[in-house]
């Protein structure tokens, strides 16, 4: 299976347009200028494709820590689970009026 | 010129000719009908449309905007931004509060849809997009051309089914005239030919069942039409008072001069028998502009190539004018697209009155018995204009007329 940590660039390149030299591991969505939206729009295509439950990435984490985070999610056999993004992760992005 | 009339200083569009506003003219000049097979309508029992060849939203405007947003959209923006360099204004400087958007869209289109219905049935809510609604909303058009450009007026989405483009540059002219803004990007935009688009239309009767010749569907006026074309596109227009263009010295193009909508009030989709609603915007745009009939040198029908439309409206058109001045539809070349088309036709209407020359009506090979009009067809035609008329008539009755002046 792809490495998260490629999926996930990859994704952000193809369907976000973030600029490919910008993708490196300390990279962050603030950084990047990942909004919220695109967040919860990215969470939703990562739990699509791997099949398992991410929940909101922590705020601040680098696309390395995150990308070790969701291994762990992987390896710990969450796989086939309903993927459920908890309502905050929603809410976050949601529209204010 | 009066300071009643709000110049147009500048055009951009989309449309299945080509990008651009000069794409656009060249194709409808040379007068074939654009109407080819749909892969994406594979299967349907209408399975043609007239689409906008190799439109590409991501390579035109980037990922970083077009992730979120549907085609219908990205078709506005495009033609939005070459509208505001065709009128040679710059967004980094303008007085953004003073720029309006109003934009129509009549269906938008609604790409994701399926996918986010089927995600539905099969349990899946979490796989739903959180942009699923905000890339789709007709309202949204407006937002995203506005955040595009930091057009920070009044912006807004009119809706009046195939008026809804017409009803846009008039609701833009009351803001001018108002003092809402000092310049209005207005227009229309819609990609309607999706899958449940064309079987929706289908069900609803108002499609073309051409299926062995697309190219010769759209045949408005022709004896031989059998329903509308969908098609897909955008055309922006920018208005401003003649006072601040030619502060500005900007190049007028034209100046729109009258609006006049009204309603039929008589039935949800065919058109009032006498076209009373018809007849009463076209007066109503006459009265605005304080013109009389005979400065009407032209018009540019809404002409949808419907059994019905095209009746009713040659035979109002008869009945205001002794003798109708020559007259147009664009859509046997491009079909119709919606939102878009009034927007299309204003447009283009105003390049008519710039060019003196009147884009021919394709596909009309034997006008319809009874119809007394004089239709430009085959062949561009030469012809002295000093003001001219741009039809829109829409579902559910809503109707839009646009009277414009050579600058």
């Amino acid at each position: 299976m792809e490495p998260v940590y490629d999926l996930m660039t990859r994704l952000l390149s193809e369907y976000f347009g973030v600029p490919e030299e910008q993708l490196t591991p300390d990279a962050t969505f603030e950084r990047l200028d990942i909004d919220s939206l695109a967040q919860v729009e990215l969470v939703t295509l990562l739990e699509d494709r791997l099949k398992v439950t991410l929940g909101e990435p922590p705020a601040g984490a680098t696309l390395g820590e995150i990308a070790a985070r969701i291994e762990r999610l992987v390896a710990a056999g969450t796989v086939g689970a309903q993927p459920q993004a908890p309502a905050d992760a929603v809410a976050s992005a949601g529209p204010a009026r | 010129m009066s300071e009643r009339e709000v110049a147009v200083t500048g055009i951009g569009m989309v449309t299945p000719p080509g990008l651009g506003r000069e794409a656009t003219w060249d194709g409808l000049c040379a007068g074939e009908g654009l109407g080819a097979f749909d892969e994406d309508l594979a299967g349907l029992p209408v399975d043609f449309s007239c689409r906008v060849p190799g439109f590409d939203g991501n390579a035109l405007l980037g990922r970083r905007i077009t992730w979120r947003n549907d085609r219908f959209i990205h078709l506005a923006m495009v033609a939005a931004r070459e509208a505001v360099a065709d009128a040679a204004l710059d967004p980094a400087v303008w007085d953004a509060p003073r720029v309006a958007i109003v934009i129509g869209t009549a269906s938008n289109g609604g790409d994701r849809w399926p996918q986010e219905y089927r995600n539905l049935d099969e349990g899946r809510v979490e796989a739903i997009s959180p942009t699923a609604l905000l890339r789709s909303l007709p309202n949204m058009v407006a937002g995203e051309v506005s955040k595009d450009l930091r057009a920070l007026g009044p912006c807004l989405t009119t809706s009046t089914a195939c008026a809804s483009g017409a009803t846009a540059v008039g609701t833009a002219r009351d803001l001018l005239r108002a003092g809402a803004c000092d310049i209005a990007i207005a227009g229309g935009t819609d990609s309607a030919r999706v899958p449940m688009g064309s079987a929706a239309f289908y069900r609803m009767q108002a499609l073309s069942r051409r299926c062995h010749d697309p190219a010769g569907a759209s045949r408005p006026f022709d004896a031989d039409r059998d329903g509308f074309v969908l098609s897909e596109g955008a055309a922006m227009l920018i208005l401003e008072r003649p006072l601040h263009a030619r502060a500005r010295g900007a190049r007028v193009r034209g100046y729109l001069s009258g609006y006049g909508a009204s309603s039929d009030g008589y039935h949800a989709t065919r058109p009032d028998p006498e076209g009373a609603g018809a007849r009463r915007a076209v007066e109503a745009a006459l009265a605005d502009a304080r013109a009389e009939l005979a400065e009407v040198h032209h018009v540019n029908a809404h002409g949808t190539s419907t059994p019905l439309n095209d009746e009713v409206e040659a035979a109002m058109l008869s009945a205001v004018f002794r003798t109708p001045p020559p007259v147009t539809s664009l859509k046997g070349v491009i079909g119709h697209s919606l939102g878009a088309a009034g927007a299309v036709d204003a447009a283009c209407t105003v390049l008519s009155l710039e060019r003196q020359l009147i884009p021919p009506t394709a596909n009309l090979d034997r006008l319809d018995d009874g119809m007394d009009l004089d239709v430009v067809t085959k062949i561009a035609r030469r012809h002295r204009m000093e003001g001219a008329l741009s039809n829109s008539f829409g579902f559910g009755g809503q109707n839009a007329v646009l009277f414009f002046r050579a600058a």
